[in-house]
Protein backbone atom coordinates (compact mmCIF):
# COMPACT_ATOMS: atom_id res chain seq x y z
CA UNK A 1 0.00 0.00 0.00
CA UNK A 2 1.34 3.41 -0.91
CA UNK A 3 1.44 5.55 2.22
CA UNK A 4 -0.68 8.68 2.24
CA UNK A 5 1.34 11.88 2.37
CA UNK A 6 -0.59 14.44 4.38
CA UNK A 7 0.24 18.12 3.99
CA UNK A 8 -1.51 21.05 5.59
CA UNK A 9 -2.15 24.05 3.36
CA UNK A 10 -3.92 27.36 3.75
CA UNK A 11 -5.92 29.12 1.11
CA UNK A 12 -3.77 30.07 -1.90
CA UNK A 13 -1.04 27.67 -0.90
CA UNK A 14 -0.21 24.78 -3.17
CA UNK A 15 1.61 21.51 -3.50
CA UNK A 16 3.63 20.36 -6.47
CA UNK A 17 3.73 16.78 -7.70
CA UNK A 18 6.70 15.79 -9.81
CA UNK A 19 7.86 18.69 -11.92
CA UNK A 20 4.70 19.82 -13.55
CA UNK A 21 1.59 19.11 -11.54
CA UNK A 22 0.46 21.73 -9.09
CA UNK A 23 -2.56 21.68 -6.83
CA UNK A 24 -3.65 24.93 -5.20
CA UNK A 25 -6.17 25.48 -2.45
CA UNK A 26 -8.37 28.10 -4.06
CA UNK A 27 -10.98 28.47 -1.38
CA UNK A 28 -12.04 26.89 1.88
CA UNK A 29 -15.67 27.21 2.85
CA UNK A 30 -16.88 25.17 5.78
CA UNK A 31 -15.97 21.57 5.02
CA UNK A 32 -15.73 22.20 1.31
CA UNK A 33 -12.38 22.83 -0.34
CA UNK A 34 -11.99 24.17 -3.86
CA UNK A 35 -8.86 22.90 -5.51
CA UNK A 36 -7.20 24.25 -8.60
CA UNK A 37 -5.13 21.84 -10.64
CA UNK A 38 -2.45 22.79 -13.11
CA UNK A 39 -1.09 19.89 -15.11
CA UNK A 40 0.00 19.08 -18.64
CA UNK A 41 -2.94 18.26 -20.87
CA UNK A 42 -1.86 14.65 -21.23
CA UNK A 43 -2.41 14.09 -17.52
CA UNK A 44 -6.06 13.37 -16.84
CA UNK A 45 -7.63 14.83 -13.74
CA UNK A 46 -10.93 13.61 -12.38
CA UNK A 47 -12.94 13.51 -9.21
CA UNK A 48 -12.08 10.24 -7.54
CA UNK A 49 -15.59 8.87 -7.48
CA UNK A 50 -16.07 9.51 -11.19
CA UNK A 51 -12.82 7.73 -12.03
CA UNK A 52 -13.82 4.84 -9.77
CA UNK A 53 -17.15 4.55 -11.53
CA UNK A 54 -15.50 4.17 -14.92
CA UNK A 55 -13.00 1.71 -13.52
CA UNK A 56 -15.70 -0.42 -11.96
CA UNK A 57 -17.78 -0.31 -15.13
CA UNK A 58 -14.75 -1.56 -17.09
CA UNK A 59 -14.17 -4.38 -14.64
CA UNK A 60 -17.81 -5.39 -14.72
CA UNK A 61 -17.79 -5.33 -18.51
CA UNK A 62 -15.12 -8.04 -18.53
CA UNK A 63 -17.64 -10.46 -17.08
CA UNK A 64 -19.69 -10.03 -20.24
CA UNK A 65 -21.49 -13.23 -21.12
CA UNK A 66 -20.55 -14.49 -24.56
CA UNK A 67 -23.59 -16.78 -24.55
CA UNK A 68 -25.80 -13.74 -24.38
CA UNK A 69 -24.27 -12.07 -27.45
CA UNK A 70 -26.82 -13.44 -29.94
CA UNK A 71 -29.59 -12.28 -27.64
CA UNK A 72 -28.11 -8.79 -27.51
CA UNK A 73 -27.92 -8.68 -31.29
CA UNK A 74 -31.58 -9.60 -31.49
CA UNK A 75 -32.47 -6.77 -29.17
CA UNK A 76 -30.39 -4.26 -31.10
CA UNK A 77 -31.75 -5.25 -34.47
CA UNK A 78 -35.39 -5.27 -33.54
CA UNK A 79 -37.18 -2.64 -35.68
CA UNK B 1 -29.92 11.07 -37.69
CA UNK B 2 -27.53 13.24 -35.74
CA UNK B 3 -23.91 12.16 -36.23
CA UNK B 4 -21.30 13.54 -33.94
CA UNK B 5 -18.41 11.60 -35.43
CA UNK B 6 -18.98 11.96 -39.17
CA UNK B 7 -19.21 8.30 -40.14
CA UNK B 8 -22.01 5.83 -40.61
CA UNK B 9 -22.78 3.65 -37.59
CA UNK B 10 -21.99 0.38 -39.32
CA UNK B 11 -18.66 1.51 -40.70
CA UNK B 12 -15.49 1.11 -38.72
CA UNK B 13 -13.24 0.34 -41.67
CA UNK B 14 -9.94 2.03 -40.86
CA UNK B 15 -9.87 0.64 -37.34
CA UNK B 16 -10.41 -3.03 -38.09
CA UNK B 17 -7.54 -5.29 -37.11
CA UNK B 18 -5.18 -2.43 -36.36
CA UNK B 19 -3.44 -1.93 -33.08
CA UNK B 20 -4.07 1.26 -31.18
CA UNK B 21 -1.81 2.70 -28.52
CA UNK B 22 -3.51 3.63 -25.29
CA UNK B 23 -0.85 5.67 -23.48
CA UNK B 24 -2.50 5.42 -20.10
CA UNK B 25 -4.16 2.06 -20.56
CA UNK B 26 -7.76 2.10 -19.38
CA UNK B 27 -9.07 3.07 -15.95
CA UNK B 28 -8.61 -0.13 -13.94
CA UNK B 29 -6.14 -1.51 -16.49
CA UNK B 30 -3.26 0.95 -16.62
CA UNK B 31 -0.83 -1.61 -18.03
CA UNK B 32 -2.92 -2.54 -21.05
CA UNK B 33 -1.37 -0.15 -23.57
CA UNK B 34 -2.32 -1.75 -26.87
CA UNK B 35 -5.74 -2.75 -28.16
CA UNK B 36 -7.03 -4.17 -31.42
CA UNK B 37 -10.51 -3.60 -32.79
CA UNK B 38 -11.94 -6.84 -34.16
CA UNK B 39 -15.12 -6.86 -36.21
CA UNK B 40 -16.36 -10.35 -37.07
CA UNK B 41 -19.14 -9.75 -39.63
CA UNK B 42 -21.60 -11.99 -37.80
CA UNK B 43 -21.35 -9.74 -34.74
CA UNK B 44 -22.09 -6.41 -36.43
CA UNK B 45 -22.87 -3.84 -35.12
CA UNK B 46 -21.04 -5.25 -32.09
CA UNK B 47 -17.26 -5.56 -32.11
CA UNK B 48 -14.44 -6.60 -29.80
CA UNK B 49 -11.82 -4.29 -28.38
CA UNK B 50 -9.14 -6.76 -27.37
CA UNK B 51 -5.90 -6.13 -25.50
CA UNK B 52 -3.00 -7.04 -27.78
CA UNK B 53 -0.80 -8.31 -24.98
CA UNK B 54 -3.19 -9.92 -22.58
CA UNK B 55 -5.49 -12.88 -23.15
CA UNK B 56 -9.04 -12.55 -21.88
CA UNK B 57 -8.87 -8.78 -21.63
CA UNK B 58 -11.46 -7.85 -24.21
CA UNK B 59 -14.53 -5.69 -24.29
CA UNK B 60 -17.64 -5.87 -26.43
CA UNK B 61 -18.12 -2.45 -27.99
CA UNK B 62 -20.55 -0.67 -30.24
CA UNK B 63 -20.81 2.66 -31.96
CA UNK B 64 -23.10 4.38 -29.44
CA UNK B 65 -24.95 6.22 -32.19
CA UNK B 66 -26.44 2.91 -33.30
CA UNK B 67 -28.36 2.76 -30.04
CA UNK B 68 -28.54 6.42 -29.10
CA UNK B 69 -28.73 8.71 -32.11
CA UNK B 70 -28.88 11.73 -29.82
CA UNK B 71 -25.60 10.92 -28.08
CA UNK B 72 -23.41 13.98 -28.35
CA UNK B 73 -20.53 13.80 -25.92
CA UNK B 74 -18.06 16.63 -25.84
CA UNK B 75 -14.46 15.55 -25.48
CA UNK B 76 -12.24 17.58 -23.21
CA UNK B 77 -9.30 19.47 -24.77
CA UNK B 78 -6.84 17.16 -23.03
CA UNK B 79 -8.47 14.13 -24.63
CA UNK B 80 -8.24 15.72 -28.07
CA UNK B 81 -4.61 16.56 -27.46
CA UNK B 82 -3.58 13.07 -26.34
CA UNK B 83 -5.39 11.59 -29.31
CA UNK B 84 -3.87 14.09 -31.73
CA UNK B 85 -7.28 15.25 -32.89
CA UNK B 86 -7.99 18.68 -34.26
CA UNK B 87 -11.63 18.08 -33.48
CA UNK B 88 -13.66 15.07 -32.53
CA UNK B 89 -15.40 14.67 -35.88
CA UNK B 90 -12.42 12.60 -37.03
CA UNK B 91 -12.61 10.27 -34.06
CA UNK B 92 -14.09 6.82 -33.89
CA UNK B 93 -16.17 6.54 -30.79
CA UNK B 94 -17.07 3.28 -29.11
CA UNK B 95 -19.05 2.42 -26.03
CA UNK B 96 -18.28 -0.61 -23.88
CA UNK B 97 -21.15 -2.97 -23.21
CA UNK B 98 -21.82 -4.85 -20.02
CA UNK B 99 -23.77 -7.99 -20.96
CA UNK B 100 -25.18 -10.17 -18.20
CA UNK B 101 -26.59 -13.68 -18.73
CA UNK B 102 -29.96 -12.13 -19.51
CA UNK B 103 -29.26 -9.98 -22.58
CA UNK B 104 -32.18 -7.73 -21.72
CA UNK B 105 -30.11 -6.41 -18.83
CA UNK B 106 -27.33 -5.18 -21.09
CA UNK B 107 -26.03 -1.72 -20.33
CA UNK B 108 -23.74 0.61 -22.22
CA UNK B 109 -21.11 2.91 -20.74
CA UNK B 110 -21.89 6.32 -22.19
CA UNK B 111 -19.89 8.20 -19.62
CA UNK B 112 -16.59 6.60 -20.52
CA UNK B 113 -16.49 6.28 -24.31
CA UNK B 114 -13.44 4.75 -25.93
CA UNK B 115 -12.17 7.16 -28.55
CA UNK B 116 -9.85 6.13 -31.38
CA UNK B 117 -7.95 8.32 -33.79
CA UNK B 118 -7.29 6.22 -36.90
CA UNK B 119 -4.79 8.77 -38.19
CA UNK B 120 -2.45 8.49 -35.21
CA UNK B 121 -3.46 5.01 -34.03
CA UNK B 122 -3.94 6.40 -30.56
CA UNK B 123 -6.85 5.50 -28.33
CA UNK B 124 -8.11 6.66 -24.99
CA UNK B 125 -11.06 6.12 -22.74
CA UNK B 126 -12.48 9.58 -22.19
CA UNK B 127 -14.26 10.33 -18.95
CA UNK B 128 -17.02 12.82 -19.60
CA UNK B 129 -17.51 15.61 -17.12
CA UNK B 130 -20.98 16.66 -16.13
CA UNK B 131 -24.12 14.70 -15.39
CA UNK B 132 -25.40 14.11 -18.88
CA UNK B 133 -24.41 10.48 -19.36
CA UNK B 134 -24.25 7.40 -17.19
CA UNK B 135 -21.91 4.43 -17.07
CA UNK B 136 -24.73 1.90 -17.20
CA UNK B 137 -27.32 3.00 -19.73
CA UNK B 138 -29.79 0.20 -20.43
CA UNK B 139 -30.17 -0.71 -24.07
CA UNK B 140 -33.76 -1.82 -23.77
CA UNK B 141 -36.38 0.76 -24.52
CA UNK B 142 -34.09 2.86 -26.67
CA UNK B 143 -34.98 1.68 -30.16
CA UNK B 144 -35.53 4.50 -32.60
CA UNK B 145 -36.08 7.33 -30.18
CA UNK B 146 -33.96 9.94 -28.50
CA UNK B 147 -33.53 9.19 -24.86
CA UNK B 148 -33.31 11.56 -22.02
CA UNK B 149 -30.32 10.49 -20.01
CA UNK B 150 -30.41 10.07 -16.29
CA UNK B 151 -28.25 12.16 -14.06
CA UNK B 152 -25.58 10.01 -12.53
CA UNK B 153 -24.06 12.61 -10.27
CA UNK B 154 -25.97 15.83 -9.74
CA UNK B 155 -22.95 17.37 -8.04
CA UNK B 156 -20.57 16.74 -10.91
CA UNK B 157 -21.03 20.07 -12.60
CA UNK B 158 -17.94 21.16 -14.48
CA UNK B 159 -16.59 24.28 -12.87
CA UNK B 160 -13.79 26.39 -14.23
CA UNK B 161 -11.80 24.75 -16.93
CA UNK B 162 -8.97 27.02 -17.87
CA UNK B 163 -6.56 24.37 -19.19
Amino acid sequence: MIPLLVLTRKRNQSIIIGDDIEITVVEVRGDQVRLGVQAPRRVSVHRREVYDEIREANRAALATSRHALPGVLNLIKKP
Amino acid sequence: MAQSSGHQPDQLPAAQGEVYDFPGGLPGFPHARRFTLLRPPELAPLAWLAAADELDLAFVVIDPLVLFPGYQPRLAPEDLEVLGLADQSQAIMLAILNIPEDPGGTTVNLRGPVVLNPATRVGRQAILAGPDYVTRQPITGCQGRRDTFARSDPQAQPEHHHR
